[in-house]
């Protein structure tokens, strides 16, 4: 017998297309209220990421540090945890790759790959910590996560800026990077690089892990029912706490290949935000890897086209945080079509069994 | 100056209850969100929203309580919309809170932008302050005068609405309703009582004081909006709620916990120490608190079963 994709499994991408359009139409109104010259600026936020390569290779590059807190969300989210240090474990990775290309001094590209290692142990740790306290004293993760994410704030800044500090320089920027410490170029006439190489290499390695391997299975039993898998056998605490390493791995190495592809100095003062992105491309990715790259490509593309709008025009940039927000709220709006689902579900049932009674 | 001048003095309680109003207002907020059964993830974002609207409706109606109003009828708004997408339309109450956080990041700064021509603050605005009030008497008693006189309106409104509360929610039918929706909506549909109706009105409690407490951080903690000026104070506010049992003077009690720990924070600041490591203290206090609570909390449970 022919299986036909049921049309039911389509109305959660409706769903998303239904949020992105909402969210698109409500920003175009919010532009032509409020801006002088609308129309330019419109035409800068949809079509200007297109209009130069440099441009859209800022697309292209933008979507590297997406990818990994994307997937670090993934991976952070699975055991049915809220673990958010993703946004500190992203700024101790840069922090901690700083530290370590300076500290460790060693020859070429070694010195960058151990950085870079470093930078991944140092996010593991901010995230392993929320998931232990749960784990082991029950805290609520959500709430030491963001606690975490303000520490991880200000301890950065503080190795930065009482070891590191540049004093040549008139903001405090740490010193350059050593000669070789950084990824290159993949692109003339770009700042494409070999982060976003490794970032695709990373959506593959979280796909494989999460849809072949025993442990992702198990991860994913434990998000849907952590007593079934206690009963099953699994050591769900244990689960969890490899789940929160591996979100963290990922978040401060994708905090390393960003720093290291797009800096010579580290000059960040404040949370940069990509962890907050990422719970939206994970999202959208509708919590698949696979999937992740596009959901990346999509805000980078909204991102660079507000940078372009925010520069030529009186629109500030914070305008795609309203964006994300209505995107969340609204793809994560379940009962929105949930009706026309369950009808679509009932009937599709009725189908088959007709076409099974039909058989006989 | 020595540590212990640092902590023992008048003027770091008197620190402390001036920071730990906002957290006391957010996790008055988280309380009755959590009394109502509606999860109180939404209120760091709620008052950041609120506390661009205290200085901007300050601004145009010229007057402080103008400010207030604006702050309380934003944070209504924000709570409604929190409980619409969580309670109406399925939203993942975590999603929606984080939802909430980066729409009032982003809307806040846009409308400073907007307002002012600059993302970092409403400075130029001169937006008015809420006024602090000299208590007669109890100014001139030693040591206790100092601490507890000269706070803003709003600080003793906190406390004053701790002991409101903890009548309403014990002792008036509504408040006992709205607990009794919170702790199991089947069983108070089951007695015919209007669950939407309860949860509406901890909506609006909720929204109310999580306005204050963003119009207490730029009408009276400082006299501007800030970027980002809640700094976490309504996830602090959260802990504190559970830490507290959900019981009003408990909660009042870890919120001044977390005030001394900002207190001390700045106060330690005299001493040369660096500044970012000590700003440090208010959230590392925070992990510690909760998880030694959790942790006697999870030990407690185990015995009993």
């Amino acid at each position: 017998m022919k299986t036909k994709k049921p049309l039911s499994g389509y109305i959660e991408m409706l769903r998303m297309m239904m949020a992105i359009f909402i969210s698109l139409i409500i920003v175009f109104a919010i532009i032509l209220l409020i801006s002088n010259e609308p129309l330019s600026a419109l035409k800068d936020f949809v079509v200007g990421p297109f209009t130069s390569l440099r441009r859209f290779g800022n697309v292209i590059e933008g979507m590297t540090p997406l990818i990994f807190t994307g997937l670090a969300v993934i991976v952070l989210f699975k055991p049915g945890l809220y673990n958010l240090a993703m946004e500190g474990a992203f700024f101790m990775g840069m922090v901690a790759a700083c530290a370590a290309s300076l500290t460790f001094g060693l020859p070429g590209k070694l010195n960058l790959v151990a950085a870079m290692l470093a930078a991944a142990a140092a996010g593991a740790v901010v995230c392993f910590i929320p998931g232990v306290l749960k784990v082991k004293t029950t805290a609520n993760e959500l709430v030491t996560s963001l606690m975490m994410n303000y520490i991880c704030l200000y301890f950065g800044l503080w190795i930065i800026n009482s070891f590191f500090y540049d004093p040549s320089q008139n903001s405090s920027y740490s010193y350059k990077f050593p000669e070789g410490t950084a990824l290159d170029k993949i692109i003339e006439g770009t700042r494409i690089n070999q982060g976003t190489i490794l970032a695709l290499l990373a959506v593959l390695i979280i796909w494989i892990v999460l849809k072949k391997t025993p442990f992702g299975f198990k991860a994913g039993l434990v998000g849907e029912n952590n007593n079934m898998a206690d009963y099953c056998g699994i050591k769900s605490g244990n689960i969890i706490l490899m789940t929160q390493i591996a979100g963290g791995l990922l978040a401060g190495f994708g905090g390393a290949a960003q720093l290291f592809g797009m800096f010579e100095r580290f000059q960040y003062s404040a949370l940069p935000g990509y962890g907050w992105d990422g719970v939206l491309i994970a999202i959208v990715a509708r919590r698949k890897a696979q999937y992740v790259p596009f959901a990346a490509l999509f805000l980078s593309y909204l991102r660079i086209g507000a940078d372009i709008m925010s520069r030529n025009s009186d629109i500030p940039f914070e305008i795609v945080n309203i964006i994300q927000a209505v995107m969340v709220l609204l793809i994560s709006a379940t009962a929105i079509l949930s009706g026309t689902k369950k009808k679509l579900i009932v009937k599709e049932t009725r189908e088959m069994e007709a076409l099974k009674e039909g058989g006989k | 100056m020595s540590i212990w001048s640092v902590v023992f003095s008048t003027d770091f309680f008197f620190t402390a209850i001036r920071l730990m109003t906002p957290i006391l207002f957010a996790a008055l907020a988280c309380m009755v969100f959590s009394k109502g059964g509606i999860d109180p993830i939404g209120t760091e974002g709620i008052m950041l929203s609120c506390a661009l609207a205290g200085p901007v409706g300050g601004y145009f109606s010229g007057s402080a309580w103008g400010g207030v109003i604006a702050a309380l009828v934003v944070g209504i708004i924000l709570a409604f919309v929190f409980g619409y997408f969580t309670l109406i339309l399925d939203t993942d109450p975590v999603l929606a809170g984080i939802a909430l956080n980066t729409l009032s990041g982003g809307l806040t700064i846009f409308m400073t932008y907007y307002l002012t021509g600059n993302k970092g603050s409403t400075q130029s605005l001169n937006s008015p302050v809420v006024a602090n009030i000299h208590i007669p008497v109890i100014e001139n008693i030693p040591i206790l005068g100092p601490i507890v006189s000269g706070h803003s309106i709003l600080t003793y409104v906190s406390l004053l609405l701790t002991f409101l509360l903890t009548v309403f929610f014990w002792k008036t039918p509504c408040g006992l309703r709205i607990r009794a929706v919170g702790e199991n909506e089947r069983s108070a549909a089951s007695v015919g009582l209007n669950i939407m109706k309860y949860k509406y009105i901890s909506l609006l409690i909720a929204g109310c004081l999580a306005g204050l407490g963003g119009a207490y951080m730029s009408m009276s903690y400082v006299s501007m909006f800030s970027r980002d000026m809640i700094a976490g104070r309504g996830w602090i506010g959260m802990a504190a709620e559970s830490m507290g049992f959900g019981i009003p003077w408990k909660i009042a009690c870890s919120v001044f916990i977390f005030g001394m720990a900002d207190s001390l924070a700045i106060r330690l600041q005299m001493l040369n120490l660096p500044t970012q490591l000590i700003s440090c203290i208010p959230y590392v206090v925070t992990i510690i608190a909760i998880s030694i609570y959790s942790w006697q909390r999870s030990r407690i449970k185990k015995g009993k079963k």
